[in-house]
């Protein structure tokens, strides 16, 4: 037997061993040096057809409050994590070209796209405006709260610094603002705003919606109240699991915003 | 009718979204006369298809996820949520764990849709795939691997299920894969039934059949490799459905 057949039989045993039952560290790092840089899927792709063929998988289904959960959490990641074109991760990596490719293909072009742009901004309809602009459209509206930020001890506030909550009771629309609130994993937790309502019971704010942090710096958020609120007292940010939750236990309270008096 | 012709992974994504959206597949609003016309087509498909038995055809939704689609990503989780499961239960303990990695498989799912590839195998093997990997990862990383003693260990051995018959999954990778089990010896058939059925190591294999660890660590390499040729042949084109 050849040095090169014992190392391809070699690599196939550590193949087969990664698709049935998974590789030591060791072993591992010898199967990468092995395939040099090109995993070979087709061993585990076997293996997942031999699952599917001998065992019977058809009696299986989680419980149905696990599956609302998994549910909650992928889809909040699926919408958080969307690119500007709608597309996932892979679709939008294997189409962009590398940037030097990109720029001299597009040298030609530049000068023509300049001049069509420039003419283009003549008739182009108006952008949808920002949350930002939308805030302080409604900050011009009668009736409006704004009520600041207090941060409580929790991580998540640790490097909070500025921000407040506006809020109509009229028009049922709100924004709250941050600078500084930790950025979430969606898929470990999120955000979910509280809205206390004066003419109900405080033992059950309304839902808020949940929302999730992506940056640092500035970051404005619409408020989206579940059921009508009559007059809003307090609001209260909590840390709950992906999907948010009906009743929280309030175990992680970043911040909260009473209006004075 | 659309799913003869577009219910392969061949398909374009539209042609897939257009099948889709015909088949009804999902809740769908506002359906124009002809659209009407082609559900009430499906319909009867379905019913026919019921009546004589024959396995269902489900478009893959891996093309739509790839462009963005979160509702072909609502039914992909509803699809394959009884799979992923099963296959958690029979290798993890911890429910709480299996259900943090259910999530995670399903995000990967989410991320590299674009990877799914139809002439290598179907929708639901390659999901499997991306399953048994993450399962079998965090195992192997938390050292949570079920403790079984010799005596459960040799107990799998005897009781192993029978599956002299066919296939339990009527997909076709499924399918493929069980006519090239049913070539191996039985030696290489016990190996890989222990491995896949029961999620015994290599290490758990040798003891439960009294084999040398080399021995079948070869069962399981040439048993594998051999349904991997079959599935995937040289010019690595399948058909799946």
């Amino acid at each position: 037997m050849t040095a090169q057949n014992t190392e391809r039989d070699r690599m196939e045993e550590l193949l087969a061993e990664h698709a049935l039952s998974g590789l030591s560290a060791e072993d591992a790092a010898v199967l990468a040096e092995l395939e040099a840089g090109e995993h070979d899927e087709s061993y585990e792709l076997a293996a997942a057809a031999l699952e599917l063929a001998l065992v019977d998988h058809e009696q299986a289904s989680p419980p149905a409050e696990v599956m609302e959960r998994i549910k909650a959490g992928v889809l909040a990641h699926a919408a958080a994590s969307r690119t500007a074109t709608g597309r996932t991760q892979d679709a939008v990596e294997e189409e962009a070209p590398a940037p030097l490719a990109v720029l001299f293909r597009a040298l030609p072009w530049l000068a023509a796209a300049a001049a069509i742009a420039l003419a283009a901004v003549a008739w182009m309809p108006a952008r949808t405006p920002s949350f930002s602009d939308q805030r302080v459209a409604l900050l011009e509206s009668p009736g409006v709260m704004t009520v600041a930020w207090q941060a409580l001890e929790d991580p998540a506030a640790a490097g909070y610094t500025d921000g407040d909550v506006v809020w109509s009771d009229a028009l049922q629309q709100g924004y709250m603002r941050f600078v500084g609130l930790e950025p979430n994993d969606p898929l470990k937790e999120q955000y979910q705003l509280w809205i206390f309502d004066a003419s109900r019971s405080a033992d059950h704010p309304v839902d808020g919606g949940v929302f999730n942090v992506n940056e640092a710096g500035e970051v404005i958020v619409p408020i989206d109240a579940k059921i009508r609120v009559n007059q809003a007292s307090m609001f209260a940010i909590t840390v709950e699991r992906p999907g948010g939750v009906v009743v929280s236990d309030r175990s992680r309270l970043p911040l909260l915003a009473q209006p004075a008096g | 009718m659309n799913e003869a012709r577009c219910g392969g992974p061949l398909c374009s994504a539209s042609e897939v979204r257009e099948h889709r959206r015909s088949g009804g597949v999902g809740p769908y609003h506002g359906l124009s006369r002809t659209r009407l016309s082609k559900r009430a087509a499906t319909r009867s498909h379905r019913n026919a298809r019921a009546l004589t038995n024959a396995p269902a055809i489900e478009s893959p939704l891996l093309p739509l996820i790839a462009e963005g689609d979160q509702e072909a990503m609502r039914q992909l989780i509803d699809r394959y949520a009884g799979l992923i499961w099963s296959i958690a239960r029979r290798l993890m303990r911890d429910d709480a764990e299996a259900e943090n990695v259910m999530q995670e498989i399903y995000v990967e799912l989410w991320k590299h849709a674009g990877r799914f590839d139809g002439s290598k195998g179907s929708e639901k093997a390659f999901v499997a795939m991306i399953a048994r990997r993450r399962f079998i990862d965090r195992i192997r990383h938390q050292a949570r691997r079920p403790v079984r003693t010799t005596d459960q260990i040799e107990a799998y051995a005897t009781a192993m299920p029978d599956t002299a018959g066919e296939s339990l999954d009527k997909n076709e990778s499924a399918k493929k894969a069980f006519a090239a089990f049913n070539e191996l010896s039985s030696d290489q058939q016990r190996v890989l039934k222990l491995s896949i059925q029961q999620g015994l190591t290599h290490e758990e294999i040798s003891r439960a059949l009294s084999l040398p660890l080399g021995t079948v660590k070869t069962h399981a390499r040439r048993g594998l490799h051999r349904v991997r040729s079959l599935l995937v042949p040289a010019a690595g084109v399948e058909v799946a459905s």
